[in-house]
């Protein structure tokens, strides 16, 4: 694997410090390219270096792979103001680092003369991908490994924006603790989170907590039910958007992940009816057992066979 | 620095090659007249990545405060060449070794510091023994004085794994080992761990190894508790190489997922700058 250097500027004038990767001698070179965007503040490479495992499935088609530091993270230029994650993932989730995408998109066009391009990667670099396919209609297809669908740091209490697969995770955690003498010690002590357990067992036992519900924004479907609290509505416009034109994404989550059941529950369910005319573009695969960012081999396998697929049916060459 | 107003710095990243293969490296110029040359040598998988962003702020600080800084990516980890389960702690010593080569030549210096980071801070002292005169002294940051219990910290991820996506531990730390030693590669964190690597490590004793103090070294480390001193494991290890010193200095586990952003290491970049002023004799 050839890679090279590049440092392109966005309009704000950081350098970023990207890693382009043509393909292989012997494989013919596409008017197309991934751009595999920094996960959280992992940098260009992703946790144990996801990114540079999963790249050969692109390049072995022929697909330019470029993988981008956005400006306040890596090795790129500028300054982030926040000190807490949450606040900074929320930044993401909003969209910050779209500019960085779209300088990155014009510097392939510029340089290497591609014109459409794919985006994504794992979860903050997911949702940038999908937030610069609304700005921009060369993005011809998402690629999204743990993509969020819900904002952090949006002020709700953890418990009340839990999802119920997570709620029922937790109601086994508290019932296992039932004759625990400690447990109940921090109970009696007012050291355990009341709110949770409440959430947690009272929806087993049928009672609800109303939900807060919120604007539908206008460019999208209205849902079946109210929105949850913290969803990013952003995230629903841009995929709206992006299935509209006809481009496909695949979204694929993590066993153990708690973001799939946010995107379940959240997202697909609520959105079920509008979702359904968008069957053939909007794939979700899932990686049974795997953590968030992919570690074990045989995790690492399935994601690669995926992309593969993936890539196979809705990009192959000929197309 | 607001995100909005971009301040252009002199940052040259490149590749350099070790044997044909391609190491990655950035080279932080300095604003004024360069003061000497410091190399830079990262913390271990993961901790690398969590400690990046501080590590590009020091380089820039210490770029600004008048010195040359080359930060560079091992064999194995961030965007140098070969697969992370073919490298060990040789690897990473010859790689520093080119790593001052390179940044002497880039800089026209006849001599670096070599900062290290955690695990990165032993290879660095493990590098300066081999170096001579090329390295004329070695901070460390939070030092892992002991290589074999550092290890045993990986294996505790990749048992935290097993019990996260099957609920139990079907594989304890002794088992691992043994099956690490028999070949096998063991995953933790996505990094796959053998039984070079291990060895490797587990001889990185500093209490067992001299070598590691040929050349001047400041071990900065970070105040447990109430603490005000250096802890005195630390003080007699040092006590008995000319030459280093220890000091405390706070820092959250930056190299470690917490809820905060880290970008900087204030109390580090002081202490080791502080060093860096030392006449050369002193130091």
């Amino acid at each position: 694997m050839s890679e090279q250097i590049v440092t392109l500027r966005n309009r704000a004038g950081h350098a970023l410090h990207c890693m382009l990767t043509r393909p292989p001698a012997g494989v013919a070179r596409r008017d197309l390219a991934c751009l595999l965007l920094s996960p959280g503040v992992k940098m260009r490479v992703a946790p144990h270096r996801l990114y540079r495992k999963l790249a050969g499935q692109f390049l072995a088609r022929g697909i330019t792979v470029m993988r981008v530091d956005f400006h306040g993270l890596g090795d790129s230029e500028g300054e982030l103001p926040e000190t807490q994650l949450d606040q900074l993932y929320r930044q993401v989730q909003l969209g910050r680092h779209v500019p960085d995408v779209l300088a990155a998109m014009d510097w392939l066009a510029d340089h290497e003369k591609i014109g459409r391009f794919l985006v994504g990667g794992l979860c903050g670099g997911a949702l940038t991908g999908l937030l610069a396919a609304e700005r921009d209609t060369r993005v011809i297809g998402l690629y999204a490994l743990g993509m969020p669908t819900v904002l952090d740091a949006s002020g709700a209490h953890a418990a009340d924006v839990m999802t119920q697969g997570q709620l029922n995770r937790v109601r086994g955690i508290y019932l296992r603790k039932i004759f625990d003498v400690a447990s109940w010690r921090r109970l009696l002590t007012a050291r355990s989170d009341y709110r949770t357990i409440l959430r947690s067992i009272g929806g087993a036992l049928g009672l609800r907590t109303r939900g807060k519900g919120g604007p539908s924004p206008v460019e999208v479907p209205a849902p079946a039910t109210p929105p949850a609290a913290n969803l990013n509505h952003g995230f629903v416009r841009a995929m709206f958007q992006l299935l509209g034109r006809g481009s496909p994404a695949l979204m694929v989550f993590s066993g153990a992940d708690r973001l799939h059941w946010e995107y379940e529950e959240k997202f697909a369910r609520p959105w079920a009816a509008s979702l359904a005319r968008f069957s053939q573009l909007l794939e979700l695969e899932m990686i049974p057992n795997a953590n968030h960012v992919i570690s074990d081999p045989q995790w690492l396998d399935q994601a690669r066979h995926i992309t593969a697929q993936w890539l196979d049916r809705r990009f192959a060459a000929a197309a | 620095m607001s995100a909005g107003a971009a301040a252009r710095l002199d940052e040259q990243p490149f590749f350099f090659e070790l044997a044909g293969e391609r190491l990655f490296g950035l080279l932080h110029m300095p604003a004024s007249a360069s003061l000497g040359t410091v190399v830079c040598c990262h913390a271990f998988a993961e901790e690398k990545l969590w400690s990046h962003r501080v590590y590009v702020t020091f380089a820039r600080e210490l770029a600004a405060a008048g010195h040359a800084v080359l930060r560079f990516d091992v064999r194995g980890e961030g965007d140098s060449d070969r697969e992370f389960e073919e490298t060990d702690i040789e690897t990473r010593v010859a790689d520093t070794l080119r790593a001052i080569d390179v940044a002497c030549d880039r800089t026209g210096s006849a001599s670096v510091v070599l900062v290290g980071h955690r695990l990165g801070g032993s290879v660095a002292a493990a590098a300066a023994g081999q170096a001579g005169e090329r390295v004329r002294g070695v901070v460390v940051w939070d030092p892992v004085l002991d290589g074999a219990e550092y290890f045993g910290s990986l294996l505790r991820s990749n048992m935290a794994t097993q019990m996260a996506t099957g609920g139990k531990v079907t594989r304890t730390r002794e088992a691992l080992i043994a099956d690490m030693l028999a070949g096998e590669t063991v995953v933790a964190d996505g990094y796959g761990l053998h039984a070079a690597l291990y060895r490797g490590m587990c001889a990185l004793d500093w209490n067992a190894r001299a070598d590691l103090f040929r050349r001047p070294l400041r071990a900065i480390e970070v105040p447990k508790g109430g603490q005000t001193d250096p802890s005195p494991a630390l003080k007699a290890l040092l006590g008995a190489h000319p030459g280093s010193d220890a000091v405390l200095a706070a820092e959250p586990p930056f190299w470690r997922e917490t809820r905060q952003f880290h970008r900087r290491a204030a109390n580090f970049t002081a202490a080791t700058l502080e060093w860096l002023r030392r006449p050369a004799e002193a130091a």
